[in-house]
């Protein structure tokens, strides 16, 4: 795939994906142009490994992790209402999500979204974080839990 | 603990978790490409839009805490104690900090092509010049080959990696082009910044306006009081102490990188060398630009130097930062990172053992013990570089002789001098060889799943049928509980062959699992860790 085909595919989804690790909404589309601009540096390698959106997902964990993420909160904009996507989005549900995991550690977090919206597997998101891949297993399941015992969660 | 070990109720699936995440991911509106990945026809184009910013703001921040001083040609470093790192390059300890010797090839980051060739030509070495694709601006020095820290003779020739510009049309403008030559300045490698008429320079929240004129001469700039904090002086001093600070990880010398944050109106930018994400005490440089449409370049208007309360930030780890955290079982490079982010001094010595390199084995005062910054805080690291595997004993036989004793077989332990017990993977105490003789040394109690006191791997091994004599799993319910500590997670082969354990069938349920699992750490010492499923 191409750097241009592969911006236009899945430029969206790093950046929700940045939003939904923790970083500022405001910040996410400038973390993720940054590391694409990393991923183009190295697209050949890119192109030729295993799994792409591992290797670019890899490259965004560590921006994130480079730049003052571990400041951000993960707070909402609470604002505004974000515009209805065409999918026409379970609005409640999925804003309580986000509450829930602007709330959870970090490393649960993670795991979360790497496995769950970025459809990483687990040996692939063990790679992106550096982890073997059973603590990867152990910190799923526990974060799995907390997201089910989230109270708006639950009642959304 | 307990809530954070119970499992996901049964309708937490995949499925369910991957549709809560769409639905949270589609609450979140995605601009089209502000600036799309696009051929940029020249790098004149990539000013124009850099200036076309209305207003920007550029923040330097450093990553770790400043050790020693601020010339190219001293090249502190950030890490503390070289005796932790045995190869690739060691060097000696010059004092609080650690200095490249002048036989190691230097940090180029902050020049540009030709500061850099210079530099590097006055220190005897002969240069040529790689143009590597790159979409930062053209002509920056990125690197070297052979790197940075390699030792070199008089007259080796080094290769000098310098960026290209972008010019194979496929970058975006670089959102730095405004800062290298600002860092140029600071650096003293570069003619003044494009200052506004006025320029307000801020100090702690202190401004003080002043001319162009002056503020293109570096000693006019206000600094910090001499007393504040580990003050660095002016603006400029800090990015100069910034740009010049190399660290070491994993073995390899790092070098800062100037990364910029922010769209049209806004920037943030920061230099810093990677510390695992780890922010601490820091000085941060805010710059403020007035862009004219009618020139290449922003005029700027304002640096503001500010001392970024480390309170704001959460701890690495969490924890009371009064208190030394626990870093028996993790690497150095981690260890140092947030001793160093704590405010602790840092000592460290070297060991060899079966363990896996960098590892730190020992530390004092120990994790938990009240302390303050600046105290002492002293590490021992695991060196493996000369380890002939095969010297550290079979941790099957090691196992299957324990089993032995605990079922009555003789009156000395066959164990390593020093043993550290684990239970549920958390260190629980360490106890000698001629203790681990009394079966009740092997006794331990802690809140642990609700089992009764006490808990006992010796009790285990007596019970349970046979040692499975393989490494620790990574998959299978061994593998969903080896959330292990850092020292005993199996990361090389050759630890692999050193682990065995003994387990429970594979349970209905992960968290009804059990096992004994043992690692030959060295010769001298093994760990054994303990795991009960629930109760």
């Amino acid at each position: 795939m191409e750097f241009s085909e592969y911006v236009a595919a899945r430029r969206a989804r790093l950046v929700r994906s940045a939003v939904l690790l923790g970083c500022p909404q405001p910040d996410a589309e400038d973390i993720v142009q940054a590391a694409l601009t990393k991923a183009f540096r190295s697209w050949g390698r890119v192109q030729r490994a295993e799994q792409p959106d591992a290797y670019v997902y890899r490259i965004l964990v560590n921006t994130l992790r480079d730049s003052r993420s571990r400041r951000w909160t993960g707070e909402l904009p609470s604002d505004r209402i974000p515009e209805p996507a065409a999918t026409e989005p379970d609005l409640t549900t999925g804003l309580a999500v986000r509450h829930a995991l602007a709330a959870m550690s970090k490393d649960h977090r993670e795991v979360l979204v790497l496995r769950y919206y970025a459809d990483l597997s687990e040996r692939e998101t063990a790679e992106v974080l550096h982890l073997p891949a059973g603590t990867v297993k152990s910190r799923t399941a526990r974060a799995l839990a907390a997201l089910a015992a989230d109270h708006n969660v639950r009642s959304s | 603990m307990r809530d954070d070990s119970a499992p996901a109720p049964e309708h937490a699936t995949d499925e369910w978790a991957r549709g809560l995440l769409l639905a949270a991911a589609d609450t979140i509106e995605v601009r089209p490409e502000p600036r799309p990945f696009v051929p940029s026809p020249s790098p004149r184009r990539a000013w124009a839009y850099a200036a076309a910013a209305a207003a920007s703001v550029v923040a330097v921040v450093g990553a770790v805490a400043m050790v020693g001083g601020g010339t190219p040609s001293t090249r502190p470093v950030g890490t503390p104690d070289p005796s932790l790192f045995p190869d690739p390059t060691p060097v000696e300890p010059p004092g609080p900090g650690i200095t490249l010797a002048d036989d190691q090839i230097p940090s180029v980051f902050g020049y540009d092509s030709a500061s850099a060739r210079a530099m590097l030509q006055n220190l005897g070495l002969g240069v040529t010049i790689d143009i590597v694709p790159s979409c930062d601006v053209p002509r920056r020095a990125v690197g070297t080959n052979p790197p940075v820290g390699t030792r070199f003779g008089p007259g080796d020739v080094v290769e000098l990696q310098v960026t290209n510009g972008g010019d194979d049309g496929y970058c975006a403008p670089p959102s730095n082009a405004a800062v290298w030559p600002f860092l140029d300045f600071a650096n003293g490698r570069g003619p003044a910044a494009e200052f506004a008429p006025e320029v307000t320079l801020t100090v702690n929240g202190v401004a003080t306006t002043v001319t162009a004129a002056q503020a293109a001469d570096p000693t006019s700039w206000p600094v910090c009081e001499a007393t504040f904090r580990d003050c660095a002086g002016s603006a400029l001093d800090v990015i100069r102490e910034r740009s010049a600070i190399v660290t070491q990880m994993n073995h390899r010398w790092v070098t800062p990188s100037l990364s910029v944050q922010g769209g049209a109106e806004t920037q943030r930018i920061w230099i810093g060398v990677p510390t695992d994400g780890i922010f601490g005490p820091q000085w941060q440089v805010t710059l403020h630009w007035q862009p004219l449409n009618s020139r290449p370049t922003s005029l700027l208007t304002g640096v503001d130097l500010r001392w970024d309360e480390p309170t704001s930030a959460p701890a690495p780890t969490g924890g009371d930062p009064a208190t030394l955290p626990d870093l028996v079982g993790r690497f150095s490079d981690e260890a140092i990172s947030e001793l160093d982010y704590r405010g602790f001094e840092i000592q460290a010595s070297t060991t060899e053992s079966c363990a896996a390199d960098g590892l730190v084995l020992a530390q004092s005062p120990e994790g938990g013990t009240p302390a303050a910054v600046g105290d002492v805080v002293t590490l021992l690291v695991n060196s493996r570089p000369s380890i002939d595997p095969g010297h550290c004993a079979s941790a099957e036989d090691e196992l299957r002789s324990l089993q032995r004793f605990a079922r009555g077989a003789g009156d000395r332990a066959p164990v390593a001098e020093e043993v550290d017990l684990y239970l549920g993977n958390v260190f629980q105490k360490l106890i000698t060889r001629a203790e681990a003789a009394d079966p009740a040394s092997w006794e331990l109690c802690a809140d642990y799943h609700e089992h009764p006191c006490p808990m006992s791997a010796l009790t285990v091994l007596r019970d349970a049928d046979g040692v499975t004599a393989r490494p620790i799993p990574s998959e299978g319910c061994g593998g969903f509980l080896a959330d292990l500590p850092t020292a005993l997670r199996p990361t090389t082969p050759d630890v692999l062959e050193r682990t065995a354990a003994l387990e429970s069938p594979e349970p209905p349920r992960c968290f009804d699992h059990w096992a004994v699992q043992l690692w030959n750490i060295s010769p001298d010492r093994t760990a054994v860790n303990l795991i009960l499923g629930d109760h």
